[in-house]
């Protein structure tokens, strides 16, 4: 092995120019995948195929197409009649025409495009019925606009929808086009940019939108935005660290070129492996660049000592000692980072599976390159004037920072059972505060406070039934089951009971507008609002139905041959708690009032954000779960294997797992809930965070074996391997910090979270580690003579 | 493409065929004088009958497959040229067996009358709605596909000739005349191949709003009503609504032109019967 790396060294620095064009050759090859690279922020792709949420989702989408509605929510608050006067009413005739002339929209019939110009209303009249637009034209005058609103009062299937329930405002509910599924992000920007001409053009009214096809068109926006806002801001702050450091521009052109092909390489890795770029994806785009930087880190780091060392020496001989002493170390840390991001590719959501295969080719590509780049580059470029000239070791520096280090050690080691104590407090922080944690995988939580997502949901859900929507499609196992009385009964009840809870806004369902249409034909009777006894009856009004209002009317509420019909509950606080405990009280309902003894027998079907909500929440944490129960044994085995002792493997990997115990604590104590890409963070954090461990462990170990004590061991590692280690910690969290400035949510919380879980891995290195290893290191007094290696790493 | 605007929902069977239905004299020979708008206007008028009867079934097909059958016997009578009656009543699905409608249709400014009868519920009562766009009953054509030919607010011209399921045809495009129309209308054109042969329209496109081909019409199954009645009539008419990816088929197993009808068959007494 170390034959071999030794040829590949010399081979390198006899023909750096191929190896470059080898690089350079492997680099256009991936970046012809880039074009190939597309886009999917799809919710449902974080589910597995085999999810029942999935499964149902399709189901409902194969018996009534495509469930997801754009919800524009038109406000007029200042007004004393809210949306209900003249002028908010043409507006709203207007921008319903405006959707139907528009290609991205479906709008064949009225289930597609709901609004106060389309849906129908059935009246009861002296005589008989009347089946009318509740809008055909706009009113003249202010108490028809009045009425109207009346009008949805009176017939209540549209209450909290086509009318907010403070009257101040009305909702248009349109479904997406294929042309328009094909192109969510036109689609949203098409609709925003028609609502903000209207703002523009004066008119007083506040426009919000909201739903799953917005949500989706807002992310697919927001990825591509995220990389080109943040990916500057990180390579700057990498950059100008990497020249404080090294004080050469050429340190920061090696590693931009390092990071520059790392990201073609694994980008184009993605093109050309055919699958999507989904959301979180695109937080590799940053989070890259720290990691991806760190081997030339600690190449260009050896690089410069090795100069202090030997002053005299060749080019070539600084190359070869600088990759003959890196080489291990590197490969090793690559190895764990990448076992760490492949921990992710064991989840059961696509994205994240394809998140910690690309992180890890990511990590792989980042070690190649910097293996074919670097020596190359310093074999080609003439030796630089080191930054330490005229100091031949580390330990004879006598700056603050090394005092600093060194002290830290000593104290460290000296007062053990501080330290210890000071850790069991932690870790028992860490337990109490990881009790409280709570999940939120909901799609608006992933938009921080104040983003127009946000607050479009929050309008919807405070005016109107809400913008969850729960799904139950009641499947009566035959044609033309729906029309049994008693099934509509029981439908009609669920609904009443669902509407009395306090997170449901209102609830729609055919059982609804059969009950409607009872009232109707017994001259508006409202006792008569209920399911009439007879099948026939049911049948005929739904005849009547189909050959007075339009055809698609309730194309959404009952398939085409009665056998399945559908209820929407509209859900009206976010959150997954909320989607959980509006599906767990459908499911009790749906036991209670279906097969059971003398009740109608069907297959009760959930679906719907509230399902795909609380199906995601079981997925996240058994993904983390997972991810930690493969991860941290694997770790502990590939460290047990590298430092030969069972408890150096455990105790490499207590600082990631401290460090994670405090993210998790901190995060049940502030009450930041866990979501998606919080699953991410416990594989990113395990794979980073292992190398100060070993790094670590490989420096004092080395010491110890040549026979320095442990208190002079742990202040040479702190002052060499500790200072490194300081720096790479440092770039990656700049690295991370950036993230903090990110527009989605979760790529704030997992930057901040990262910088906390990278932080306590450092201090557990320099502070658990001299304060522990005396105890689990016995080195025999005869194995060296007690004097302390060079000081460098 | 109307005269008038036939503005109730009724259960108006029988104007179905009136789209099939062409004038049978001896128009081929005058054909080729006559411009786009005299063409479309031969090819209308011939759907008159003083009476029809009919049973027809129609099946509703949605995009997923999915079927609604419905076998229906109706009768109309032409009173004049503004108003004509129609009476319509289910035979299958057996659950809605006997519902029966009647509508009184005026092609002018009233609005139409239309009395349902639901057996379940043993009561009359009267349906109010009104918008040429509206489905008629559930199937893929509008009020405004069945009505008559609008020589005043259409403009009319010639495509290029095309031979269609082996007929040569006129094909005849249609465009809103005015602003007042275009408002009205569901379409921004329309095409419709009409049979040199005997002036029966083959096949209708119909263009939306949006510029899409929105639905296809095709009428087959052409031939003479009876052994005693020469004039042929499309038997079997398809329109697919390309959108939605709905579609009606229309059969007629009975078609009787100028019949006798019953006394007394288009009034509110009859409808229980």
């Amino acid at each position: 092995m170390k034959r071999a790396w030794q040829r590949y060294v010399d081979a390198v620095i006899r023909r750096p120019l191929v190896a470059l064009l080898v690089a350079l050759a492997a680099t256009a090859f991936m970046a012809a995948g880039l074009p190939r690279v597309y886009i999917d922020s799809d919710a449902r792709q974080f589910l597995p195929d085999e999810d029942i949420a999935r499964d149902n989702l399709a189901y409902i989408e194969e018996v009534f197409g495509d469930v997801s509605l754009h919800m524009i929510a038109v406000l007029r608050p200042d007004h004393p009649d809210g949306a209900f006067n003249p002028e908010t009413l043409a507006l709203v005739s207007q921008i319903t025409s405006w959707l139907q002339e528009q290609p991205e929209f479906e709008t064949a019939v009225n289930s597609d495009l709901r609004s106060l110009s389309t849906v129908n209303d059935v009246r009861g009249t002296t005589e008989g019925m009347e089946v009318e637009p509740f809008m055909e034209l706009a009113p003249d005058d202010p108490g028809q606009a009045r009425r109207l609103r009346q009008a949805i009062r009176d017939n209540g299937m549209f209450e909290g929808t086509l009318a907010a329930l403070d009257d101040k405002g009305t909702l248009i509910m349109v479904r997406e086009s294929e042309q328009g599924h094909a192109d969510q992000a036109g689609s949203y920007l098409k609709l925003k940019a028609y609502v903000d001409g209207l703002t523009q053009a004066g008119h007083p009214e506040q426009f919000f939108l909201a739903g799953r096809p917005v949500i989706e068109g807002i992310f697919y926006i927001a990825i591509p935005a995220e990389g080109r806002r943040l990916l500057p801001f990180v390579l700057a702050v990498i950059s100008l660290l990497v020249l404080l450091s090294f004080r050469t521009l050429r340190s920061v052109g090696i590693c931009l070129a390092v990071i520059a092909a790392t990201e073609i390489w694994t980008f184009g890795f993605l093109g050309w492996w055919g699958h999507p770029m989904y959301t979180i994806s695109s937080i590799l785009l940053v989070v890259l660049v720290p990691i991806a930087v760190a081997d030339s880190i600690h190449l260009l780091s050896r690089y410069y000592d090795a100069q202090v060392e030997s002053p005299d020496a060749a080019r070539d001989e600084i190359v070869r000692v600088t990759m003959m002493d890196m080489g291990p170390p590197v490969l090793l840390t690559s190895v764990t980072t990448a076992v760490g991001f492949l921990s992710t590719s064991m989840s059961s959501m696509a994205p994240l599976r394809d998140f910690g295969v690309l992180a890890a080719v990511g990590v792989t590509a980042a070690f190649v390159l910097t293996l074919l780049l670097i020596p190359a580059l310093f074999a080609l470029l003439p030796l630089k004037a080191p930054r330490f000239a005229g100091r031949s070791s580390l330990l004879d520096d006598n700056s603050l920072s090394v005092r600093l280090f060194a002290g830290v050690a000593r104290t460290a080691s000296r007062r053990r059972s501080w330290v210890v104590l000071a850790f069991a407090a932690l870790v028992a922080g860490g337990i109490f505060g990881g009790s409280m944690l709570t999940v939120d995988s909901s799609r608006i939580a992933q938009f921080p406070p104040g983003h127009e997502i946000r607050d479009a949901d929050d309008a919807v859900n405070a005016h109107f039934s809400g913008s969850s929507i729960l799904d139950i499609v009641i499947d009566g196992g035959s044609v033309d089951a729906i029309k049994d009385p008693a099934l509509l009964a029981a439908m009609l009840e669920m609904q009443r009971r669902m509407d009395e809870l306090p997170q449901v806004g209102g609830s729609l369902s055919l059982a609804e507008l059969v009950a409607r249409m009872n009232r109707v034909m017994h001259g508006d009777d409202p006792d008569e609002a209920r399911i009439p006894g007879s099948r026939e009856l049911v049948a005929q009004y739904l005849l009547l139905y189909s050959m007075s209002g339009d055809p698609g009317d309730f194309d959404d509420m009952v398939d085409y041959d009665y056998r399945h019909a559908r209820m929407q509950v509209f859900v009206n606080r976010t959150g997954t708690a909320w989607a959980k405990a509006t599906l767990e009280q459908a499911k009790t309902l749906a036991d209670e009032l279906f097969n059971g003894p003398g009740l109608p027998s069907a297959k009760i079907i959930f679906s719907g954000d509230s399902q795909l909500s609380s199906r995601m929440e079981v997925h996240v944490i058994n993904d983390q779960v997972r991810a930690l129960a493969i991860c941290l044994p694997l770790l502990t085995l590939i460290c047990w294997a590298v430092f030969g002792r069972f408890p150096l493997g455990l105790l490499a990997v207590a600082p990631v797992s401290f460090a994670l115990l405090a993210a998790y604590g901190g995060m049940g104590f502030s009450g930041i809930p866990v979501d998606i890409p919080i699953v991410m963070l416990g594989g990113m954090t395990l794979g980073i965070g292992i190398d100060f461990a070993i790094h670590y462990l490989h420096r004092y170990l080395g010491e110890r074996r040549a026979g320095v004590a442990h208190e002079q061991a742990a202040v040479v590692t702190a002052v060499t391997t500790g200072r490194a280690l300081f720096f790479n910690a440092v770039v990656l969290l700049a690295g991370f910090l950036v993230l903090l400035a990110a527009d989605l949510y979760p790529q704030i919380k997992l930057g901040a979270l990262t910088t906390i879980t990278v932080a306590v891995c450092y201090l557990v290195s320099i502070l658990l580690f001299p304060a522990t290893l005396t105890l689990l290191v016995r080195i025999p007094r005869s194995a060296g003579t007690g004097q302390s290696s060079k000081g460098s790493r | 493409m109307r005269t008038t605007r036939m503005s109730t929902r009724t259960l108006g069977v029988l104007a179905i065929s009136a789209i099939a239905a062409s004038f049978f004299a001896a128009i081929p020979a005058h054909a080729a004088e006559m411009t786009a708008k005299e063409t479309a206007k031969a090819s209308d008028d011939a759907r008159r009958s003083k009476t029809e009867h009919q049973v027809m079934t129609m099946t509703l097909t949605n995009k997923r497959g999915q079927s609604r059958v419905r076998t229906i016997e109706g009768w109309s009578k032409e009173l004049s040229d503004v108003e004509e009656h129609r009476f319509s009543r289910f035979l299958k699905p057996s659950d809605v067996r006997n519902t029966t409608l009647l509508s009184y249709d005026y092609n002018d400014e009233r609005d139409d009358d239309t009395w349902l009868y639901l057996p379940a519920l043993k009561k009359i009562k009267r349906i109010l709605s009104s918008n040429k766009k509206d489905y008629f009953m559930g199937s893929d054509f509008t009020y405004e596909d069945m009505e008559n030919i609008d020589i005043v607010n259409w403009n009319y011209s010639f495509a290029e000739p095309e031979t269609f399921a082996g007929e040569p045809c006129w094909v005849v495009e249609a465009v809103p005349a005015n602003e007042k129309e275009a408002g009205e209308t569901s379409y921004s054109k329309t095409v419709s191949w009409i049979a040199k042969s005997d002036m029966l329209s083959r096949k209708g496109e119909y263009w939306d709003k949006k510029g899409r081909l929105a639905k296809r019409l095709l009428i087959e199954d052409i031939h003479p009503t009876s052994d005693s009645d020469p004039r042929p009539r499309g038997h079997r008419m398809i329109m697919s609504n390309l959108i939605t990816g709905h579609n009606t088929i229309l059969e007629m197993n009975t078609l009787e032109l100028d019949v006798e009808v019953k006394p007394g068959l288009f009034s509110q007494r009859s409808l229980r019967q």
